[in-house]
């Protein structure tokens, strides 16, 4: 049944399976693929999922369904509002809480046989290579470049498969990233993006069916490597499209000039991930270039005395539909075909969502030559907040 | 005539998920570039950070393309 030498030896008489536990595993029990020293294995195994969010969510709770004997979930964050929408390991009544807190009584309670190791922080260049060690597979369900290349890079100097998914809007990715055997994140990608160039799921939203896709084949593929069943997806991006319903696939090379798992590496130990993606950088020339600001509690005080300043709302119509402070919109993509229609010796207060895009119009009209422009700082999240809560927060 | 296959927020920029190009017979993606590039402004910032696939395979700058061929520009993607 095996096609491959699997992640976890067999266990042998090292590990049994109760009676209770038999009678759970049963329809896995009955597949030759599985059978009792599958079920064995995978009570023998140790993975790691970086993140408790989108990904880790489904990937989590499969995985504990299924019977994998120790996972370990890395996260700092507290579960949020805007977090239920995909995350469904987290509820309604976990809002606040750890995520690690509300994971860890999730699956226990899907399977109380399994071993939950939390780590309560930001996986981080000190603290990765030692908690990583530790585990067979490790299953990358984190939201952001410096920590996937982080995880990219312990796996390949710990020699451990990194089981890698992604998300944006409708569409997913996910490959198996397993240097001994083929390419890493780095041979696909060389270069992180710098900031601000790829949009986040934050920045450009998910569908929140998405990660339930994703995740479950990340669970897939973790189990498939435990077993030593079926073809992984090494060396494959898997892409899907959930709009065109439709998969599509890669193959990848690995690149003998790779930095880290090439012929002649150059990255030898962990690095400085966020310095590696720009983003101290990005910060500091935001700071050196930074707009003129206003914040909420001003803007508000200038309204309420009728002083003479235009507020523009720069986001897009579908957004005004969901929250706005009543002022006009004039979203940003169409903001330098329609200067002919704001006067250049007015004041202007410019604001969005959380203060980006608004901080490039002002940019725009300053370069148009209007000199009175401000950036409403925090956007109208902001203003919900601090102004006036019974404007929704998106 | 070239399919180009654009990703994620390749296709945002773009406004497009598909378009075609025409081309003489040896070129390579780096010559194609900025071909794709002109007719889509939006995704000429993003040069550095995609990944391309030449009829299902990553391929490189240096890789040749061909009338016929399918294109695919695959941006970075972190969420998760």
């Amino acid at each position: 049944m095996q096609t491959r030498q699997p992640l976890v030896a067999s266990p042998n008489g090292a590990i049994e399976l109760s009676n209770e536990e038999i009678a759970r595993y049963s329809r896995h029990l009955i597949m030759p693929e599985v059978a009792l020293d599958g079920q064995k294995k995978l009570k023998a195994a140790k993975v790691l999922t970086v993140g408790t969010g989108g990904l880790g969510s489904p990937l989590a709770l499969y995985l504990a369904a299924a019977g994998v004997g120790t996972i370990g979930i890395v996260d700092f964050d507290v579960v949020d509002e805007s977090n239920l929408q995909r995350q469904i390991i987290h509820g309604t009544s976990d809002v606040g809480r750890p995520k690690v807190e509300s994971a860890y009584e999730k699956i226990k309670d899907i399977n109380p046989n399994v071993e939950v190791r939390v780590h309560e922080e930001a996986l981080t260049s000190e603290n990765a290579l030692e908690i990583l060690d530790d585990y067979d597979v490790i299953v990358d369900g984190t939201d952001n470049f410096p920590t996937r290349y982080l995880v990219n890079d312990a796996c390949v100097l710990l020699n451990k498969p990194n089981v890698y998914g992604s998300i944006f809007r409708f569409e997913g990715q996910a490959s198996v990233f397993y240097a001994e055997e083929g390419p890493c994140y780095r041979c696909l990608y060389p270069e992180p993006p710098p900031p601000g160039l790829v949009p986040s799921c934050a920045e450009g939203g998910v569908l929140g069916i998405l990660p339930g896709a994703i995740g479950t084949i990340q669970a897939t593929e973790t189990a498939k490597l435990i077993l030593g069943i079926g073809e992984p997806l090494i060396g494959r991006l898997l892409l899907y499209d959930a709009l065109g319903m439709s998969f599509r696939e890669m193959k990848l090379r690995k690149d003998p000039n790779c930095p880290i798992c090439g012929e002649n590496p150059t990255v030898t130990e962990l690095i400085d991930y966020q310095e590696f993606c720009g983003i101290p950088q990005a910060n500091a020339a935001e700071e050196e270039n930074g707009v003129p600001e206003i914040t909420v509690e001003e803007l508000k005080q200038k309204m309420d005395r009728g002083e003479d300043i235009n507020v523009l709302d720069v986001r897009e119509p579908h957004e005004y539909e969901v929250a706005n402070i009543g002022v006009r919109l004039l979203p940003l993509g169409e903001l330098p075909q329609r200067l002919a229609e704001l006067d250049r010796d007015e004041n202007f207060a410019i604001h969005c969502k959380t203060g980006a895009r608004s901080a490039r119009a002002v940019r725009l009209l300053q370069d148009a030559g209007f000199e009175k422009v401000y950036n409403v700082k925090g956007g109208i999240t902001a203003w919900s907040e601090e102004i006036d809560p019974s404007v929704p927060k998106y | 005539m070239i399919k180009v296959l654009l990703f994620g927020a390749a296709a945002d920029r773009a406004g497009t998920r598909e378009t075609e190009i025409q081309v003489d017979d040896g070129v390579t993606l780096a010559e194609l570039w900025p071909l794709l590039a002109e007719r889509h402004p939006g995704l000429a910032p993003m040069r550095h950070t995609l990944a391309f696939a030449v009829n299902g395979e990553y391929a490189r700058g240096d890789a040749g393309v061909s009338s016929g061929d399918e294109v695919a520009v695959l941006p970075p993607v972190s969420g998760g």
